[in-house]
Parts: structure tokens; C-alpha cells; sequence
């Protein structure tokens, strides 16, 4: 057989489930993969090599005696370190809670427990989530598996290097400000942020309780679908978490895109873009419609007025989470990270107020006006390609999430699918957009557009 | 406003104690923050209520 690593999450999922592959064998190749590339790649905080190895023999012996619990039984995933499990440090990428053990597992690691998948490691990620490259002062930065010159974006730094390097089939994210989808843009890999809602954060550190979501970073659009399957859904101990009934997202991929009517911004999107990223983007766009969807422009009301809302939601809600780590151990944060906490005291609670009314008031707008008239949004995840790490960190996260964080506003469901390379071999991502709880057609179409192109073929040279 | 000393001031009603050279370092950004609330002031809201609501806790009648 090739190298199990190298296989996407639905074909090792085939292969174990008709016993041709055992979970050991590819829980095995997964950790000498970590071994082998991590010194390069730094994606992994901790790495759960005991853990996972007594984890996929259960799985085996489980599987063996006629007890399949379905796609992810025996799949070793990574966590971004800020989601807890049950007696492994989870650090949020901090020195904070550098020594963090918690006593209870999350929601989604229970449900990836449950699932039977085998937990290989915590992933490396940004300060806190708190920034959108993945450079880590007291981590080191995770490094992009297609260039380790170069960021692999952020916060969940290490869940895009990891899936993009075959460390593992699949890993979680949060998404803040686009730290599930820029990653996975930059890394050439698929990122999934669900309906706000859609997956349950309980045992999650939060960056910010009105924006952050929850899901998963894998190879292919299936993978994604499998993984969101297995993690979706009511968590009755977590009250931001909804009760819309979960589909079944594998078995909806396959419709197509024909008649599905889709919308590209005519503004905002496609301003400042690196040329590259547009040609991409375009071309993307242009593939959809070949597919049979129905493309036009659509314009987005009140896109000018979400960077002050956003800046108010985010950073008030972050320092008020921080606020006693911010007077007892000010000096333990990196430097841009404090910077933006301090920041954050200087919002006034109607600001703070007026944001989550225009947040109200733009969701109605956005459902009357645009979602009445398009299926779907497409536009570029980010404006650039990966930046090389040594670039200033405020700068690039700027740059970083303008495309991605108005989505986390809206709290629509978004995917990053694979769309391209630049003439210097980095990965451009398509961003695809729905309605509320619509994951079923985003995943469709992307998953459409994928099986029409190569570009998720690509590995990167390592 | 804007002076070290009114940053410092702001952060403590936010309960954060700035060292002044902190509250310093803050000035400039301050501008970007104080631009978002005129910004976010401009807007008529109507009878808009706040997305983030209160969740009354679940009693568990039957």
C-alpha cells in the first residue's frame, strides 16, 4: 500500500472499515510523520504519541469484533491547543496556561472520542487565537509546509500545516476572524466554518463569545464533510450552540452546482487584491459557471460600517475574557497580543452595544436583500499568499482577515477550498459563502468545484 | 484627550491598570477606536435590539 498518510480521510476511512488498513498502522505513520517534519514545521505543541497509539489498538480490536462506529473510527486528527482534553496540557498557545491541565474533556473532543477518531496531538496556533499568522512568540511560529520561509496563516497555525504535511488526515480550528479559513488558504488545504451555532464550543478558550466558531481543516471537501458530521449539532451544555437538525452533508455533495445561483461582490472583496489571487479567483468563478451555476454581481449592504462593529465585538470581548491575566501577568503576553488587549480597555460599552444592534439590523438586511437573490457568495479568502514570517504581525493580520471576518459578523456558514498557486508555488484559496445553517449547498459546490479541478492533488515537496 | 495619563484613566473604569509607557504606546491606535465609535454612532439603529441576548436559564418544567 502507499503511504497511509498520503491517503484523503474518506479513502483511509474506506480502507479501515474494510479492514484493509488498521487504524495502528496509520496512527503509526501519522506520528513518524510528526517525527520527521516537525522540526521543520513546528506544528504540534504536544504530541499525544502514547495516547494515540492505545487509542487506534482500541480502535482496531473494536473494529475487528464487528463494532464500526462509522468515517472517523481509527482516524488520527490534530486539535488546535486551545480545545481541551481530559489530562493533556492545553496551552492556547500561551505562556499563560503553559501548564493547563484540564480535568474534562470539550464538546468536539467528546464527540471526536465518540466518533472512535484517535487524537494524535494539540496544534500550534496563535497567542490566544489572537492574531492571524501563527506566529507564536513563545511557541515559534508554525511554518508552511509549501515554503518554511513563510507563515501558514492563523490562528490555527498549526492545524493548516499539519493537514497540508500529511501529519494527520484532518484537525480542528477556531474561526474568529478567519483563523479556520486563512490557514487553510495559505496551506492549499480546506477549512470549514460553520453556521455560528452549528458546532458546540464548551471546553473551547474563547477569543471572542459573540464571534468564534468551531471546525474542521482537512484535504478534500469530503473529509471536511465527514469531520463536521461527527462534531455538529445541540450541545445542551452550551447555550450558543443551536438546535437546527443536522444534514447529512457526505451524501448532499454530490449535486452539483447547476442552477444554483451564486453572487460575486462587486465591491470591497476584489479591492487591494494581489493580482495573482485575482486571476485564481476569477478563474474559479468562471469554472462554477461552466458547471451550470448562474453567477452575477451582488452588492453587500453596509460593508463600510462592519470594521467598526468588528473592532468593537472583538476587542472588548477578548480583553474582558483577559482581563485578570492583563493586571496579574501582563508581561507573560507576546507583545502584539498585550497590545491588543490594552487596546480593547479603551472601548466604550455602546460601541460595544451599537455593534451587536447593527449586527441584528444586517442580518435582517442580509437575508432580505441577498440571500433572497443568491444561494451562494464566492470571493478570494485572502487578498495574498502566504507572506513570509518575518513581516510585521499586526500589518499581515490586518491583511489577513479583511476578507474572511465579515463572515464571523454574519455568522453564515463559509468554506476555503484550494483555487490555485502563484507562479511561486504558494496556494490561493476560493472563499464560498451560504446562508444560516445552509452548509449542505456550500459544501456541494465546493466539493463540485474541487472534483473539476487538480489542485487539491497537489502536495507540497517536503 | 488622549494623553498617556486619560488612556490610563479609561483603561481603570475598564478595570485594566496601564503602566504609562503602555497607555502610551496606545495613543495612535486610540485614533482607529475612537473613529470606529463616531463611525458606529453615525448609524440610525431604529428598534434594533442587540444581537446578544440574555438566555433565561432552562427550569426544566415538564
Amino acid at each position: 500500500m502507499t503511504d497511509p498518510t498520503q491517503l484523503s480521510l474518506a479513502t483511509a476511512a474506506g480502507l479501515i472499515e474494510s479492514r484493509e488498513l488498521s487504524p495502528v498502522e496509520l496512527t503509526d505513520a501519522s506520528l513518524e510523520r510528526i517525527e520527521k517534519l516537525d522540526g521543520k514545521l513546528n506544528a504540534f505543541i504536544t504530541v499525544m504519541a502514547e495516547e494515540a497509539r492505545r487509542e487506534a489498538a482500541v480502535a482496531e480490536e473494536e473494529i475487528a469484533s464487528g463494532n464500526y462506529r462509522g468515517a472517523m473510527h481509527g482516524i488520527p486528527v490534530g486539535l488546535k491547543d486551545l480545545l481541551a482534553v481530559a489530562g493533556v496540557r492545553m496551552t492556547a498557545g500561551s505562556k499563560i496556561l503553559a501548564d493547563h491541565v484540564p480535568d474534562e474533556d470539550g464538546e468536539v473532543t467528546r464527540r471526536l472520542k465518540g466518533a472512535g477518531a484517535v487524537i494524535i496531538g494539540k496544534l500550534n496556533m496563535h497567542e490566544f487565537a489572537y492574531g492571524a499568522t501563527g506566529v507564536n512568540q513563545h511557541y515559534g511560529p508554525a511554518r508552511n509546509a509549501w515554503d518554511t520561509s513563510r507563515i501558514t496563516g492563523g490562528s490555527s497555525s498549526g492545524s493548516g500545516a499539519a493537514v497540508a504535511a500529511g501529519q494527520c488526515l484532518g484537525a480542528i480550528g477556531t474561526d474568529t476572524g478567519g483563523s479556520i479559513r486563512i490557514p487553510a488558504s495559505l496551506c492549499g488545504v480546506v477549512g470549514i466554518k460553520p453556521t455560528f451555532g452549528r458546532v458546540s464550543r464548551r471546553g473551547v478558550v474563547p477569543l471572542s463569545w459573540a464571534l468564534d466558531h468551531v471546525g474542521p481543516l482537512t484535504r478534500t471537501v469530503e473529509d471536511g464533510a465527514i469531520f463536521l458530521q461527527a462534531i455538529a449539532g445541540k450541545d445542551p451544555e452550551d447555550e450558543s450552540s443551536a438546535h437546527e437538525p443536522v444534514r447529512d452533508y457526505r451524501a448532499a455533495l454530490d449535486g452539483g452546482v447547476a442552477g444554483l445561483r451564486i453572487g460575486v461582490p462587486d465591491t470591497y472583496f476584489f479591492d487591494g487584491l494581489d493580482a495573482e489571487v485575482a486571476s485564481a479567483v476569477r478563474k474559479a468563478v468562471g469554472t462554477l459557471e461552466g458547471l451550470g451555476a448562474t453567477v452575477s454581481e451582488v452588492s453587500l449592504p453596509r460593508l463600510d460600517e462592519l470594521g467598526p462593529a468588528l473592532t468593537s465585538l472583538m476587542l472588548s470581548e477578548a480583553t474582558a475574557y483577559h482581563q485578570k491575566w492583563l493586571n496579574e501577568r501582563p508581561d507573560d503576553y507576546g507583545d502584539s497580543v498585550r497590545f491588543r488587549l490594552e487596546l480593547g480597555a479603551t472601548i466604550s460599552a455602546v460601541s460595544y452595544v451599537q455593534a451587536q444592534r447593527l449586527r441584528e439590523i444586517m442580518v435582517r438586511e442580509w437575508k432580505e436583500t441577498v440571500f433572497s437573490e443568491f444561494d451562494l457568495l464566492a470571493a478570494p479568502t485572502t487578498s495574498l499568499a502566504a507572506p513570509p514570517i518575518d513581516e510585521s504581525e499586526l500589518a499581515t493580520t490586518f491583511n489577513l482577515i479583511r476578507l474572511t471576518n465579515p463572515f464571523n459578523f454574519m455568522a453564515v456558514p463559509a468554506v476555503s477550498v484550494p483555487c490555485g498557486f502563484t507562479e511561486g508555488g504558494l496556494p490561493i484559496g476560493l472563499q464560498l459563502v451560504g446562508q444560516w445553517f445552509d452548509e449542505v449547498t456550500v459544501l456541494r459546490a465546493a466539493h463540485a468545484y474541487e472534483q473539476s479541478t487538480e489542485w487539491h492533488k497537489r502536495r507540497p515537496a517536503l | 484627550m488622549n494623553t498617556a495619563t486619560e488612556i490610563q484613566e479609561l483603561a481603570r473604569l475598564a478595570g485594566i491598570e496601564l503602566p504609562e509607557e503602555r497607555a502610551a504606546a496606545l495613543i495612535i491606535s486610540l485614533r482607529t477606536i475612537q473613529d470606529a465609535a463616531r463611525e458606529l454612532a453615525s448609524i440610525e439603529y431604529g428598534d434594533a435590539e442587540p444581537s446578544g441576548r440574555f438566555r433565561v436559564p432552562r427550569t426544566g418544567t415538564k
